[in-house]
C-alpha cells in the first residue's frame, strides 16, 4: 500500500516570509539552547545513588559535561561524562588488566579506589559456583585513608567502622540494567523544539 | 537526540583548559585573588604550588576528564575512557608524591596540603566546572542569533553541596546562615551592578534572572558583597564548591519576566571570547614575574623546588599586576576594575 500526500501550501504571505527568513542557523539558535536545558535539567534532576550513600555529584557533573553543537544536519547534544553511557544504555563491566572489579560496600567505600585505603585485609570465601577465592577487603587496624587529616572528619568515620567491616566487594563482572530515563524522551525533545521553532518563527 | 556512542570534545570547554599557561607560583588564595581575573582564566595555577611537573600533571588529568576518550575492548565493544573523579585522584595523588612534595607540617590532609584528598578533588572539580562553564559561556553568548532568541539566564536554585552557602555545619548539624546564602549574594551582585530589570524581577517573582548582558553576572563572580570564595568569572561555578548553575531563558520568558519589551534588541556582554582563551600579549610581561619566582626557588639534590619553602611575591606582583591594569587603562581610557571593558579582553 501507498499513500501520496499532497502538500498545498495555503501559508499566507507573512508566514512563507518569515519560515523563508528562518536560515538554519538561525533554527539552530533556537532549537539548540532548548534542548540543551532540556537535558541538563534532566540529568540535574537525577537522585542520589540508590544504597543512599553520599553522593559524588556524578549527576551534575554530566548535566555540566553536555554541549551542545550545531552543523548542517542540525542541532547534536553530547554529553561527555564517563558513566553517563552505561546508565543510559546499560551493559556489562569487566576488569581491565586485573582480575577483580571492586565494588564500594560502604558511604566510606563509596567514590574512592581500594588503593587510596591503608589497613584493608582481603578476605576470602566461596562464590556462587562454590569456588574458594579473594571476596573482598575488610579494615584492620589502623585503617586510613590516603589524604586526610589525621582526626578529621573523614578519618573519624573511618576509625568509627569495626574492625572487620567489608568496604569493598570483589566481582569478576557487574551488570548495569539501562536507565533510558536519565535522558529526556524522543517525545519530549520534540516538545520543546516546537516550542522553540514557534518563538523563532514570531 | 543526545549521543553517547561518539563522544567528541566539548571544544570550548577543552580549548578554556588547553590554552591555560601553567603557572608556578608560591602565592596563596587570598593573594591570587587579587590578581585580574584575565590572567588567571588564561593560566593554570592552583595556591602555593611551584612545581611544573604537578601543574602539568593537573592539566592533563582535568583534560581527560573533560575529554574522555575512546578504546576498543575484547568482544568489539568500545568503551569510554578518561579518568573519573577517583581515578583522577589517586593519579595527582601519585605524581604529587612522585615530585617529593612535602605537606607543610601540621597541614598534612588539609585544603593546604597538595597532597590531600580534599584539595586534589576540590583543583579537579574547579578546574573541571570553570572550563566547562566557559564552554557554555561561549555557546550561550558569542551567536547573535543564541542571544536574540535566548536573551537571558536563571541562577538556579539547585544545589548539591554537602554543606550549601546558607548553611553551615555546627555539631548539632547544620544550621541556617543566612548571611552567607546565594539570595543573600544575588542582592549584593544587584546592588552592584544596578540592573533594576532583575531587582524587579527578584523583587515581584523570587527568582534570580537577568539578562545575559547584566552586569549582575560578573558583580556575582566577583563576589560583589565582600564575599572571598569567588572565582572572578561571570560564569558558573561562581564560587569554590559551588553546584550552583545557570540556565538561558528564551525571549518569550525574559519578555514575560519584565526584562525586555516585546522585540526589544538584545546586546550580548561586551566581552572579546578570544580573551577567554588566550593570555593577552601584553600581560606577558606580568606572567615572567611568576615565571622568575619559580625559578628562584631553592631546590633539593634532584633540581626539584622545594614546596614548603615560603617566598612571597605577591605585594611584587600584584603592584605590577595593578601599575600595569593602570597603565593600560590611562592608555585606553578604561576605568581599571571594569572587566568587561578593559583592555585586557580586547
Amino acid at each position: 500500500m501507498s499513500q501520496e500526500v499532497s502538500i498545498i501550501d495555503k501559508a499566507s504571505p507573512e508566514l512563507r516570509r518569515r519560515m523563508a527568513a528562518l536560515s538554519p542557523q538561525r533554527l539552530n539558535a533556537a532549537i539548540g539552547p532548548a534542548c540543551l536545558r532540556l537535558t541538563q535539567s534532566r540529568l540535574r534532576g537525577q537522585g542520589t545513588n540508590q544504597r543512599g550513600f553520599h553522593s559524588t555529584q556524578f549527576w551534575l557533573q554530566a548535566a555540566d559535561s553536555a554541549s551542545q553543537h550545531a552543523d548542517a544536519d542540525g542541532t547534536t547534544i553530547r554529553v561527555q561524562k564517563i558513566g553517563a553511557r552505561l546508565q543510559f544504555d546499560g551493559g556489562t563491566v569487566v576488569p581491565v588488566n586485573k582480575k577483580y572489579l571492586t565494588i564500594p560496600a560502604t558511604d566510606e567505600a563509596y567514590g574512592h579506589r581500594a588503593l587510596e585505603f591503608s589497613g584493608l585485609v582481603v578476605f576470602w570465601g566461596k562464590d556462587k559456583e562454590g569456588r574458594i577465592r579473594p571476596m573482598g577487603l575488610k579494615t584492620d587496624e589502623g585503617v586510613e585513608r590516603r589524604g586526610t587529616r589525621p582526626g578529621g572528619k573523614a578519618d573519624r568515620a573511618l576509625k568509627q567502622l569495626q574492625i572487620g567491616t567489608v568496604m569493598f566487594w570483589f566481582v569478576t563482572e557487574t551488570n548495569h540494567l539501562p536507565h533510558p530515563n536519565v535522558l529526556p524522551s524522543s517525545d519530549e525533545y520534540f516538545d520543546v523544539v516546537k516550542t522553540a521553532v514557534n518563538m523563532a518563527l514570531k | 537526540m543526545p549521543t553517547l556512542d561518539n563522544p567528541t570534545p566539548f571544544t570550548e570547554a577543552v580549548k578554556f583548559l588547553a590554552d591555560k599557561k601553567a603557572v608556578p607560583s608560591s602565592m596563596g588564595s587570598a593573594e591570587w585573588r587579587q590578581v585580574q581575573a584575565g590572567i588567571k582564566n588564561s593560566s593554570l595555577f592552583s595556591a602555593r604550588v611551584l612545581n611544573l611537573g604537578v601543574l602539568d600533571a593537573i592539566q592533563t588529568t582535568v583534560k581527560s576528564v573533560l575529554n574522555p576518550g575512546q578504546e576498543l575492548r575484547p568482544g568489539g565493544n568500545m568503551a569510554t575512557v578518561g579518568f573519573d573523579p577517583a581515578s583522577a585522584r589517586l593519579a595527582l595523588m601519585d605524581t604529587i608524591e612522585a615530585e617529593g612534595y612535602k605537606a607543610p607540617e601540621g597541614k598534612e590532609g588539609t585544603i593546604e596540603d597538595l597532597h590531600s584528598s580534599p584539595r586534589i578533588d576540590l583543583i579537579v572539580k574547579t578546574n573541571t566546572a570553570t572550563a566547562q562553564g566557559a564552554g557554555h559561556y561561549v555557546q550561550q553568548n558569542a551567536n547573535a542569533d543564541v542571544v536574540d532568541l535566548w536573551p537571558a539566564l536563571e541562577f538556579l536554585d539547585d544545589d548539591s553541596s554537602e554543606v550549601p552557602r546558607g548553611e553551615k555545619q555546627t555539631k548539632d548539624g547544620l544550621v541556617e546562615d543566612p548571611e552567607n546564602s546565594w539570595e543573600a549574594r544575588w542582592e549584593a551582585a544587584l546592588e552592584d551592578s544596578g540592573d533594576d530589570d532583575a531587582q524587579a524581577a527578584y523583587e515581584a517573582t523570587g527568582r534570580k534572572v537577568a539578562l545575559k548582558s547584566s552586569g549582575v553576572w560578573e558583580s556575582l563572580g566577583e563576589g560583589a558583597g565582600g564575599w572571598t570564595d569567588n572565582l572572578d568569572n561571570p560564569f558558573p561555578p561562581f564560587a569554590f564548591n559551588s553546584t550552583r548553575r545557570v540556565q538561558e531563558l528564551s525571549r518569550d520568558e525574559a519578555e514575560e519576566l519584565g526584562l525586555l519589551d516585546e522585540g526589544e534588541a538584545v546586546d550580548a556582554p561586551k566581552m572579546d571570547w578570544s580573551a577567554l582563551f588566550r593570555l593577552p600579549a601584553e600581560a606577558e610581561a606580568i606572567m615572567s614575574l611568576f615565571a622568575n619566582e619559580a625559578e628562584d626557588q631553592p631546590r633539593d639534590a634532584d633540581g626539584k623546588v622545594i614546596q614548603t619553602a615560603r617566598f612571597n611575591a605577591a605585594p611584587a606582583i600584584a603592584n605590577s599586576t595593578d601599575g600595569f591594569l593602570a597603565r593600560m587603562a590611562a592608555r585606553f581610557g578604561h576605568k581599571a576594575n571594569d572587566q568587561r571593558d578593559h583592555p585586557l579582553h580586547k
